[in-house]
C-alpha cells in the first residue's frame, strides 16, 4: 500500500484524528451543558425553595421519594407516556408516508415537499395558539367544519373536557413535527441505491415486499434516529401544552415538564422542580438506551 | 490544494458569522455587562459626573402612552436622572420567570420592577427587595388605597409601593337588563331568563380555565359570601360559606358557554363584545373595548359592582388586581429609583396612570378630580368597588395556594370532586404549605 | 392502461387531501392576517374576509420593531446553524469512520445532554452568561442554540456517513488519498442530502426557540422573532390579526429557503453511485 500524502505524511495515526475531529463539537457541549446539568443534579438534593434561600439545606434523596410518593407525579408521569407514545406512532406513519410521496417523482413535487414543511417550521407558541382558537367551542372552525359536515349536531368543547383534550393535545403535535420525521425519512430513503429495488423488480418482487425487504431494512438507521429525538421531545413537551390547556382541564393534561415548571418558576420550588427534570432525565435515558441497542443491533447486521 | 481552498472558505465563512455575532451583541456587551457599575456611568456626557444617573425601569408591555409620559415629565423633573425603560413581555408569568432567574442569580441591571400585585410577598421573603418603610412613611401611606397597600405589606414591613390597582367588575347588557342584579341569586335568574326567551345565547360569561384568572373570579363568590382564607397567617377556608359560594359558582356554569372552563379574559371579552351574553365579569380594561367601534355592543353596556351572596357584607367583593413597584436591593442607584417611584405616585404621575393610560389609581383623591373623570367618566363609580375590594391571599407562598386553589376548583367545575372535597383539599394543602 | 390512470388519479386526489389537511391551519392563519379587525371573532368563523385588510402587516411592522427581530433571528439562526454543521460533519465522520475509543461513549454523552428539559437548565445557564458578559449578545444565543442542537445534527450526520458505501472510500484509499482529503472531496457530496436536511432542522430549532431567547435578550433591540411576537399582545388583550400577519411573515422566508434547497435534500447517493 503506498504512504498516504497529506495530514497522513506527518504520521497523524487514526485514532487521534478521530479524537480530534470529535473535539470541537464535544468542547462545546461539556463546556455549556456540564454546570447546568451539574447544577440542577446537586439542587435536586436540597429543599432549596427561593423564598427562603438561606434556610436551605441538604436532604438528600428525600425529594425524590416524596415525588415517587405524590399522585400528582405518576399521573403527570401517565400523561407523559401516553402523549409520547400515541404522537410518536402517529407521526412515524404519517412521517413516513410522506417521505414515501416526496420520494416518488410527480409533477410540483417541489412545492409538495416545501408545503409538507409549513407546521415545522410555524413558531410553537403560534401554533399553538393557532390549534387552540381552532378548537375554541364558539369561534373554532374546528367546530364549524365538522358542524357542516354533520360529524357533530352541536359545537364541542374540546380542550374543556378531560376525554378529549389530551387527543386535542395530540393532534396538535403530529400535525406539527410528522414533517420532520417526513425529511428525516425521505433523506434516509435517499441513501438507498436505486439498483437494489430494480435487481428486486427483476426477481419479480412487488412492491410491497419490496418494502418490507429493501426499504424498511435500509431506512432503519435514520428511522432510529428520528425516533430516538422525537420520542426525547415528546416526552419533554411543554410549550404545546402550557399554551393549549395550561394542564387543565382539571389538570388532566399536565405533563412532567409542566409539573417541574410549576415547582421550579411558579412555586419557586427549587429542590422538587429539580428533581422532577432529574427524573425526566432517567427515564428518557432508559428509554434511549432500549433504542440504542435496537441501533446496535441494526449496525451490527449491516455491516455484514 | 483544493481541500485548502474549501477549508479557507469555511474558516471564512465561520469568522464572518463569529464577527457578524460579536460586532452586533459586542456593543451591547461590553456596554452594559462586562461594566457592574454601568448604570452610574454618565452614558450621554464624555466625562463621567457623579451628577448623571441612569437607572432601567423594568415593566410589562404598556398598550398607551403613559410610561412614555411619565418618563419624560419625570425626566424633566429631573434632569439628572435617565430612566431607561426595559420594556417585557405583557404576560403576568412571563414577567415573573423572568424576574426569577434574574434576581436569583444576583442581577443588578433593573433598578425598578412593576411587579404583579401578588408578588411582594414572595420576592421579598427572597431577599429581593429594598423595604420601603423609610422612603414612605406612614402618614403619606394614608393617602392611598389601602387594600394595595395591604398587598405591598410583608411581615410588617413595606416592600413596594402601590402603582395602579385594578378590580372585577359585572358587565351588562343595559338594552337588555334594566336594573344590575345585586345578588349571584339574581343574575342567575335575570340571566337564564333571557337565555330562555331567546335574546341572548349565554347568560353569563366570566372567566374559569385553570389559571390565575380561575382563582380572582373564585374569591369573588367565596369573599363576597363571607368567607375568607387566610386570617393572620391561619388557614380559614374551610367554612359552610365558602362551600356554598363554590356551588353557586358551578351553577353559573349553566348559564354559560360550554367552553367557559376554557376561558380567560380574552375569551369572555369576545363573547360579549359579539352580544352572545347579557352579563360578563371582567377587568376594567375591557370596558374601552367593548366601546369601540369594532364592537357589536357598543353603547350597550353598563357596569356594576360584583354581586354579593346571601352570607356576604353589604356588597359584593371584587377581587383586587393591580400593580406595584418595587427597588431591586442590589439595586446601585436606590435613592434615584424611589425618586421615580414617588414620581409615579404622586398626583401628577397618577394622573398619568389615570388619563393617558386609564389605569385605575392608587391615590385616593383623584377619583374626585374633574380631569380624571372627565377621561373616565366611570371611575366617579369605581371608587366603591375598589375600596371594597379584597386581595388575593397575602404570602410568600401565595404561588404554592393559588396552584392548589386551580386544580381543585377547576376539577370541582368538571364534576370530578363535589365542593366539600374541593375546599378541604384545599385547606389541608395550605395547611401543609404554611407549616414549611 | 386504464389501471395505471385510474391509479394515478386516485394518487393525485389523495396527495390533494392530504396537503389540504397539512396546509389547513396555515391557510386559516393567512386569511385571518387579512380580515378586518370586527371580523375576527365572528361565530361562527368566516373562511374568506369580507374585505381584504392589510392593517394588520402593517401595525406588525410599525408597532414593535419587528424588522430588528427578523434581523436577530436570521443571524443568530444562520450562525448556529453554520458552526453546528461544521462542527458536527467533522464529529460525525470521525464517529462513522474512523477507528478509536468511547465512540459510543461520546454518542451517549451527546444525548444525554439533551435529556434535560429546558426549563431546569435555564436559570444556571443565566448564571454562566451573566459570568461571562454574555447577556443580550447575539454569541450567547448562539452558544446555547449550537449546544442544543449538536446531538440531533451528530447523530443525524453520522448515520448519513456511515451508509456511505465503503468502496468509495477504498478506491480513494488506493489512490493514495488521505482520510482527511477522502471526506472533504467525496464523503462530503455524498453526504449532501444529510447535511442540508439537518442544516434545515437546526435552523429552524435555532429560528423557533423561545425559553433562552426571552430570557438572555431583555433588550428589545436584541430580541428575536417568537420573543418579539410574544410582545405583540397586552396584558388581557390579543391582538391575533397582528400576530397573524407576523407569522405568516415570519414562515415565509422559511418556504422560500426550503423551495429553493428542497432539490439539494434529494439528490445525492444515487448520483455518485453512477459515477463511482
Amino acid at each position: 500500500m503506498k504512504k498516504h500524502r497529506g495530514i497522513q505524511s506527518t504520521g497523524i495515526p487514526e485514532n487521534i484524528l478521530g479524537y480530534l475531529m470529535v473535539t470541537p463539537a464535544l468542547l462545546c457541549i461539556l463546556l455549556i451543558a456540564i454546570y447546568p446539568v451539574f447544577r440542577t443534579f446537586s439542587l435536586s438534593l436540597t429543599n432549596m425553595k427561593m423564598q427562603f434561600p438561606d434556610m436551605a439545606k441538604y436532604v438528600g434523596l428525600k425529594n425524590y421519594i416524596q415525588l415517587l410518593e405524590e399522585p400528582r407525579f405518576w399521573s403527570a408521569t401517565y400523561n407523559t407516556l401516553y402523549f409520547t407514545v400515541v404522537s410518536v406512532a402517529l407521526e412515524l406513519v404519517i412521517g413516513f408516508v410522506m417521505a414515501l410521496v416526496m420520494n416518488m417523482p410527480f409533477q410540483g413535487r417541489g412545492i409538495v415537499r416545501a408545503a409538507v414543511l409549513v407546521p415545522w417550521a410555524i413558531p410553537t407558541t403560534i401554533s399553538a395558539t393557532m390549534w387552540k382558537f381552532m378548537y375554541h367551542d364558539q369561534f373554532g372552525v374546528i367546530n364549524d367544519i365538522l358542524y357542516r359536515l354533520g360529524i357533530i349536531s352541536q359545537y364541542k368543547s374540546w380542550l374543556g373536557s378531560t376525554s378529549s383534550a389530551l387527543w386535542c393535545a395530540i393532534i396538535a403535535d403530529v400535525w406539527k413535527t410528522a414533517p420532520f420525521m417526513g425529511l428525516l425519512l425521505l433523506a434516509g430513503l435517499q441513501t438507498i441505491p436505486a439498483e437494489l429495488y430494480e435487481a428486486a423488480t427483476v426477481d419479480g418482487a412487488s412492491k410491497v415486499r419490496q418494502f418490507f425487504s429493501v426499504t424498511l431494512p435500509l431506512v432503519m438507521p435514520t428511522m432510529l434516529v428520528a425516533l430516538i429525538f422525537r420520542t426525547l421531545d415528546a416526552f419533554r413537551v411543554f410549550d404545546l401544552i402550557f399554551v393549549l390547556t395550561g394542564g387543565g382541564p382539571g389538570n388532566s393534561t399536565e405533563t412532567l415538564s409542566m409539573y417541574s415548571y410549576t415547582m421550579l418558576f411558579r412555586n419557586l420550588d427549587f429542590g422538587t422542580g429539580s428533581a422532577i427534570a432529574v427524573l425526566i432525565f432517567i427515564f428518557v435515558f432508559l428509554i434511549s438506551l432500549a433504542y440504542i441497542a435496537l441501533l446496535n443491533k441494526q449496525n451490527e447486521s449491516a455491516e455484514l | 490544494m483544493r481541500k485548502k481552498r474549501f477549508l479557507a472558505i469555511i474558516a471564512v465563512a465561520l469568522m464572518l458569522a463569529l464577527m457578524l455575532s460579536a460586532c452586533g451583541g459586542g456593543s451591547q456587551t461590553t456596554d452594559d455587562t462586562s461594566k457592574p457599575a454601568d448604570t452610574s456611568t454618565g452614558t450621554s456626557d464624555g466625562e463621567s459626573s457623579s451628577e448623571q444617573v441612569t437607572i432601567t425601569f423594568a415593566q410589562g408591555k404598556d398598550v398607551s402612552n403613559a410610561t412614555k409620559n411619565t418618563i419624560e415629565q419625570f425626566e424633566a423633573k429631573y434632569p439628572n436622572i435617565k430612566v431607561n425603560y426595559q420594556e417585557m413581555p405583557p404576560e403576568s408569568d412571563q414577567q415573573h420567570n423572568s424576574y426569577v432567574t434574574a434576581l436569583s442569580a444576583g442581577d443588578d441591571s433593573v433598578d425598578v420592577y412593576s411587579i404583579d400585585v401578588i408578588w411582594p410577598a414572595e420576592f421579598a421573603s427572597a431577599g429581593w427587595l429594598e423595604p420601603l418603610d423609610d422612603y414612605f412613611p406612614q402618614q403619606e401611606r394614608e393617602k392611598y388605597l389601602q387594600g394595595p397597600i395591604q398587598s405591598c405589606t410583608v411581615n410588617g414591613k413595606l416592600y413596594a409601593a402601590p402603582f395602579f390597582t385594578d378590580a372585577g367588575l359585572l358587565y351588562y347588557r343595559k338594552d337588555l337588563v334594566s336594573t344590575p342584579p345585586e345578588t349571584w341569586d339574581d343574575l342567575y335568574k335575570i340571566g337564564k331568563q333571557l337565555m330562555d326567551e331567546g335574546k341572548v345565547d349565554y347568560g353569563f360569561v366570566f372567566q374559569a380555565n385553570q389559571y390565575e384568572g380561575l382563582v380572582c373570579d373564585a374569591l369573588e363568590y367565596i369573599h363576597s359570601n363571607g368567607g375568607k382564607v387566610l386570617e393572620d397567617s391561619k388557614v380559614v377556608l374551610n367554612s359552610p360559606n365558602a362551600i356554598e359560594a363554590l356551588n353557586i359558582f358551578k351553577k353559573m356554569l349553566e348559564i354559560a358557554p360550554k367552553g367557559v372552563t376554557t376561558y380567560i379574559e380574552n375569551d369572555s371579552l369576545v363573547t360579549f363584545q359579539e352580544g352572545k351574553a347579557a352579563f360578563m365579569r371582567n377587568w376594567p380594561y375591557a370596558w374601552a373595548i367593548v366601546n369601540s367601534s369594532e364592537s357589536k355592543v357598543k353603547d350597550k353596556v353598563g357596569i356594576a359592582p360584583i354581586p354579593k351572596g346571601p352570607n356576604g357584607d353589604t356588597t359584593g367583593k371584587a377581587t383586587l388586581g393591580g400593580w406595584n413597584l418595587a427597588i431591586n436591593k442590589n439595586s446601585k442607584h436606590k435613592d434615584e429609583a424611589w425618586k421615580f417611584i414617588e414620581f409615579i405616585i404622586s398626583e401628577q404621575g397618577q394622573k398619568i396612570q389615570a388619563i393617558d393610560g386609564g389605569h385605575l389609581p392608587v391615590l385616593q383623591s383623584l377619583y374626585k378630580d374633574a380631569d380624571v373623570l372627565k377621561a373616565n367618566p366611570y371611575f366617579a363609580d369605581m371608587y366603591d368597588v375598589v375600596i371594597n375590594a379584597l386581595p388575593r391571599p397575602v404570602s410568600p407562598f401565595y404561588p404554592k395556594i393559588s396552584e392548589s386553589m386551580q386544580i381543585n376548583i377547576h376539577k370541582f367545575l368538571m364534576n370530578e370532586i363535589d365542593a366539600e372535597t374541593a375546599i378541604e383539599n384545599i385547606t389541608k394543602d395550605i395547611e401543609q404549605i404554611l407549616a414549611q | 392502461m386504464k389501471k395505471n390512470k385510474l391509479s394515478t388519479t386516485v394518487f393525485y386526489v389523495l396527495l390533494a387531501v392530504f396537503i389540504i389537511v397539512i396546509v389547513f391551519p396555515f391557510y386559516w392563519l393567512i386569511i385571518t392576517s387579512f380580515k378586518p379587525p370586527e371580523e375576527l371573532w365572528n361565530i361562527p368563523p368566516t373562511w374568506w374576509p369580507s374585505r381584504l385588510y392589510l392593517g394588520s402587516y402593517i401595525s406588525a411592522f410599525t408597532e414593535r420593531p419587528f424588522l430588528t427581530y427578523l434581523k436577530n433571528s436570521a443571524i443568530v439562526a444562520t450562525s448556529t446553524t453554520a458552526f453546528a454543521v461544521f462542527v458536527t460533519s467533522f464529529a460525525g465522520y470521525a464517529l462513522a469512520r474512523l477507528n478509536f475509543k468511547g465512540k459510543n461513549a461520546i454518542l451517549a454523552l451527546a444525548l444525554a445532554v439533551s435529556m434535560f428539559p429546558g426549563i431546569a437548565i435555564v436559570s444556571p445557564l443565566f448564571l454562566m452568561m451573566k459570568e461571562w458578559g454574555l447577556l443580550n449578545s447575539y454569541l450567547g444565543l448562539i452558544i446555547t442554540y449550537t449546544t442544543i442542537t449538536i446531538p440531533l445534527s451528530m447523530w443525524n450526520l453520522t448515520t448519513f456517513f456511515r451508509t456511505i458505501p465503503r468502496d468509495m472510500e477504498e478506491a480513494a484509499k488506493v489512490d493514495g488519498a488521505s482520510p482527511f482529503y477522502t471526506f472533504i472531496k467525496i464523503i462530503l457530496p455524498l453526504a449532501a442530502p444529510g447535511i442540508f436536511t439537518t442544516a434545515i432542522l437546526v435552523f429552524i430549532a435555532a429560528w423557533n426557540e423561545f425559553l433562552f431567547a426571552l430570557t438572555f435578550n431583555t433588550k428589545d433591540a436584541l430580541r428575536t422573532v417568537p420573543v418579539g411576537i410574544a410582545m405583540f399582545p397586552g396584558q388581557y388583550t390579543l391582538p391575533w390579526g397582528d400576530i397573524s400577519a407576523a407569522s405568516v411573515v415570519v414562515v415565509l422566508p422559511l418556504m422560500i429557503i426550503v423551495l429553493l434547497f428542497q432539490q439539494r435534500i434529494v439528490s445525492g447517493l444515487t448520483a455518485g453511485a453512477v459515477k463511482g
